[in-house]
């Protein structure tokens, strides 16, 4: 047998590798595809608003602090606030944690919110970088601003969880903004739980291009960039395959940071967010269903669609590159410091489900198919039978990075109706379809260099342009 | 390998299948929706002066409104639905019942059998909120027949029987026909009117814990001041220290303030968030005893206790003076501490 033999069944063999591991990816989304499906289907024509109104009139909605890190957000911060002082909730504050930021956020806050230095005791139940100055609103008694030393978004986390008065927080981004009725249905899952629930996640939606005014969306729309928009596809298949279906057996492993609810005991007994990691949110959760799991407490995370956050999304390859880099590096990091969950019964369904299908899918995946990628344009060069390879790995990753996301546009459309005129959905189906060709290899090339900057041990946020979300 | 290829092949092209059904059944489904909601629209704008005239002025009879389609039931049930949640009108509500009575009640009777959860959940809502009496006897047959329903649609039942047969709801309440937790009975228990919950109470001890934990908040809640006799029966059990919290809790916040002899044990309780709601239920009593108390609970060893004490004590009368003295004159760092975060506006 010649090397070039030898060559050529190799090659052949790693086609086979790849075709059937991107099979069993397939298998494993049309089987989510379908769960969310039907449970979206069960509450089609439900009337949420009434529930809304039934959940606060029965007045036992927990207390929440709602937590929001601020680095240099003085673009989004003030829409942010407002929309924060006008959620319908019968009871929560608004703690503002300024970590060191070197733009004017903390002279914008203190400006509009006119807010003043009082002098409060907080309980170091976690440790942080030391405090500053703690201000009050005279306006809006439930709005708190903290100050700082620079210690990253979990630090800032932990310090506004020191400050917080309420068995409940919330952890929000300094750029989203929520919708009035986004805290009564994120905590409904906690409340109907009789406690059980310990963390939810909301839906996080894309606020480019939308009208904002006064922290609100007044109107969607969808914006002009063709980045965005891919961004904004790409979302909706995340929030409607993966976590609904994850949610509905107690699998999720990610909510995300953006905006989630926790309980705040459960967080501190686990020592709260992690500052070793840049994925610090889903850090948290697979923390905490590890304790519970130990504990053999029947305790549940789950994600919730109905409550939306809006966000801004990075308008640019090279903010988005940024952005895709860290949230694989944090993946991974996450993943890695309990990897003793991996496949151990121990765990239960996490480590026998929801941590391999993370693992070997969402966090291996990008390698099995950018080295796909590349399989198939040598294919194509080697000709013969390998041109069969190619045709068929082309058929998968159309399949697998088209087609699914042209159902998620399909499904938000009917279930959510976020974009509702035809023209728009239209441009989101007809760019779903262009994922595959490009915006797909992208990320994946991004979230491969995601896993190399884990294994260097290299940890930066780094800087993305904030514009804004409000109407200027 | 053609085999295994082969096979393969096979395999993508069914999954493509799949998805492809999945496709376009979701895009049928949007098209379905998207049409109805526009005839629906198109039809409430259309007779929207109409159903002013009608519901608010009384200036025409309901005969021209009356739906000829299934569209226009629906689009019926919703503007009448959205007048009754944003006015609150005896008149819009009368004009809205008699137009429900005669053009409305077999779609309510088929929508409560309708296979679909969201439809059922819906028209369960609508009961309430249109007090649709009826309904009352499908909800019976509903509660009395064997079919599995959701724990939503079965407090939902149960709500309603409440509203409906305001003395006859009790056995509904503590034989469900599924395990029910403390919030599901805050759900059913908080709407209940101060003669339904005392008619309750008067079952109390012979009720599950968790609905006298959720009686005695609801009490607090509603500020049901005429139960306060129930709450001070709490403060003496020995063997539930979760019930004394919350009579303790509620009884503040109806402002209230139990005989002495009955509070000042848990002011040194050994439960420290007995000591906590004592905190706030002296904040109620006379002068002299809240400043005398509120002081010692100033310096608890429990940071939440100590921070209560400080608040309760501005409240009272003269309270920033008392702080005062305790910044003056307390020998505790704690109490010390406290009471000036306090005067200065933590």
């Amino acid at each position: 047998m010649d090397i070039s033999t030898v060559t050529s069944s190799m090659f052949a063999f790693y086609g086979y590798i790849i075709l059937v591991y991107m099979i069993i990816v397939l298998i494993a989304y049309t089987s989510m595809l379908i769960v969310a499906l039907v449970q979206l289907k069960k509450e089609h024509r439900l009337d949420k608003h009434m529930i809304d109104e039934e959940n606060i009139k029965s007045l036992y909605a927990q207390p929440v602090s709602i937590i929001v890190p601020a680095y240099n957000e003085e673009a989004g911060i003030i829409s942010n606030v407002f929309s924060l002082l006008t959620l319908h909730y019968p009871q929560y504050e608004v703690i503002v944690v300024n970590d060191g930021s070197s733009d004017a956020t903390e002279a914008i806050m203190i400006e509009h919110f006119q807010m003043k230095p009082v002098k409060r005791t907080v309980r170091m139940l976690l440790e942080t970088e030391p405090y500053g100055q703690i201000f009050q609103s005279e306006i809006h008694p439930n709005l708190s601003l903290l100050t700082k030393e620079n210690g990253g978004k979990a630090d800032a986390l932990n310090a506004g969880i020191n400050l917080s008065r309420f068995p409940y927080f919330c952890s929000m981004d300094g750029d989203s903004i929520l919708d009035e009725s986004s805290l009564i249905r994120v905590m409904k899952p906690i409340i109907e739980s009789n406690k059980k629930v310990i963390a939810t996640g909301g839906n996080v939606r894309i606020a480019n291009g939308s009208d904002v005014q006064m922290g609100k969306v007044t109107n969607v729309h969808l914006p002009s960039e063709t980045l965005v928009v891919m961004q904004i596809i790409e979302y909706m298949r995340a929030f409607f395959m993966g976590r609904i279906a994850l949610s509905r057996h107690n699998l999720v492993l990610i909510i995300s940071g953006a905006f989630s609810v926790f309980s705040k005991q459960e967080v501190i007994d686990v020592g709260g967010y992690s500052r070793k990691t840049v994925g610090e949110d889903m850090e948290l959760v697979v923390r905490l269903h590890h304790q519970a799991r130990k504990d053999q407490h029947e305790k549940e995370i789950v994600f919730t669609p109905d409550p939306v956050c809006w966000t801004e999304s990075p308008a640019d390859f090279a903010g988005l590159r940024m952005q895709r880099k860290r949230w694989h590096q944090g993946l991974a990091e996450s993943l890695w410091a309990h990897k003793t969950m991996l496949l151990n019964p121990k765990y239960g369904s996490v480590g026998m489900v929801s941590f391999p299908y993370f693992f070997f899918i969402e966090l291996l995946g990008p390698v099995i198919e950018l080295s796909g990628y590349l399989f198939m344009l040598i294919s194509i060069f080697m000709g013969d039978a390998h041109l069969l390879f190619a045709v068929m790995l082309g058929m998968l990753f159309i399949l697998y990075g088209s087609m699914f996301s042209m159902t998620s546009v399909l499904l938000d459309a009917w279930s959510q109706d976020t974009f509702p005129k035809i023209q728009d959905l239209t441009r989101l189906l007809i760019l779903s379809l262009t994922e595959a060709l490009w915006y797909r290899p992208l990320t994946l090339i991004w979230r491969v260099e995601g896993i190399l900057a884990a294994m260097r041990g290299k940890r930066s946020w780094g800087t993305i342009e904030r514009r804004g979300l409000e109407n200027k | 390998m053609n085999t295994t290829l082969f096979v393969i092949a096979v395999g993508i092209l069914f999954i493509l299948v799949i998805i492809l059904g999945l496709f376009s059944l979701i895009l049928v489904n949007q098209l379905k929706t998207t049409k109805r909601r526009a005839k629906i629209d198109a039809y409430i704008k259309r007779t929207e002066s109409d159903w002013y005239l009608y519901l608010i002025e009384g200036e025409i009879d309901m005969d021209v409104l009356a739906p000829s389609n299934s569209v226009e039931i629906e689009a019926a049930d919703e503007v009448l639905y959205r007048l009754q949640k944003n006015f609150n009108s005896k008149r819009i509500h009368t004009q809205a019942f008699h137009f429900i009575e005669t053009y409305l009640e077999g779609f309510y009777h088929n929508a409560l059998k309708s296979k679909k959860w969201s439809i059922r959940m819906n028209t369960l809502q609508r009961i309430i909120v249109f007090n649709l009496q009826f309904m009352l006897n499908d909800i019976e047959a509903m509660i009395r027949n064997n079919k599995t329903y959701t724990k939503e649609e079965v407090l939902l039942m149960y709500k309603i029987i409440a509203m409906m047969k305001p003395t006859k709801f009790i056995p509904y309440f503590l034989n469900p026909t599924l395990p029910l937790g403390e919030f599901d009975y805050r759900r059913l228990i908080t709407p209940l009117s101060e003669k339904q919950l005392a008619l309750l109470a008067r079952q109390f001890d012979e009720v599950p814990v968790v609905v006298k934990h959720v009686i005695i908040d609801v009490i607090g809640d509603k500020h049901y001041i005429g139960l306060l006799p129930l709450l001070e029966y709490c403060l003496d059990s020995e063997k539930n220290p979760e019930m004394r919290i919350r009579a303790l809790k509620s009884i503040a916040r109806i402002d209230a303030f139990p005989e002495i002899t009955k509070t000042e044990r848990f002011v040194t309780s050994p439960i420290w968030e007995e000591r906590l709601m004592a905190a706030k239920l002296f904040a109620n009593a006379p002068f002299e005893i809240a400043y005398e108390k509120l002081k010692i609970l100033l310096t608890d060893p429990v940071y939440q206790v100590r921070k209560q004490a400080a608040v309760s004590l501005r409240t009272i009368r003269t309270g920033d003076i008392a702080l005062q003295n305790v910044v003056q004159d307390s020998t505790d760092t704690y109490a010390v501490e406290m009471a000036n975060e306090m005067l200065k506006g933590g």
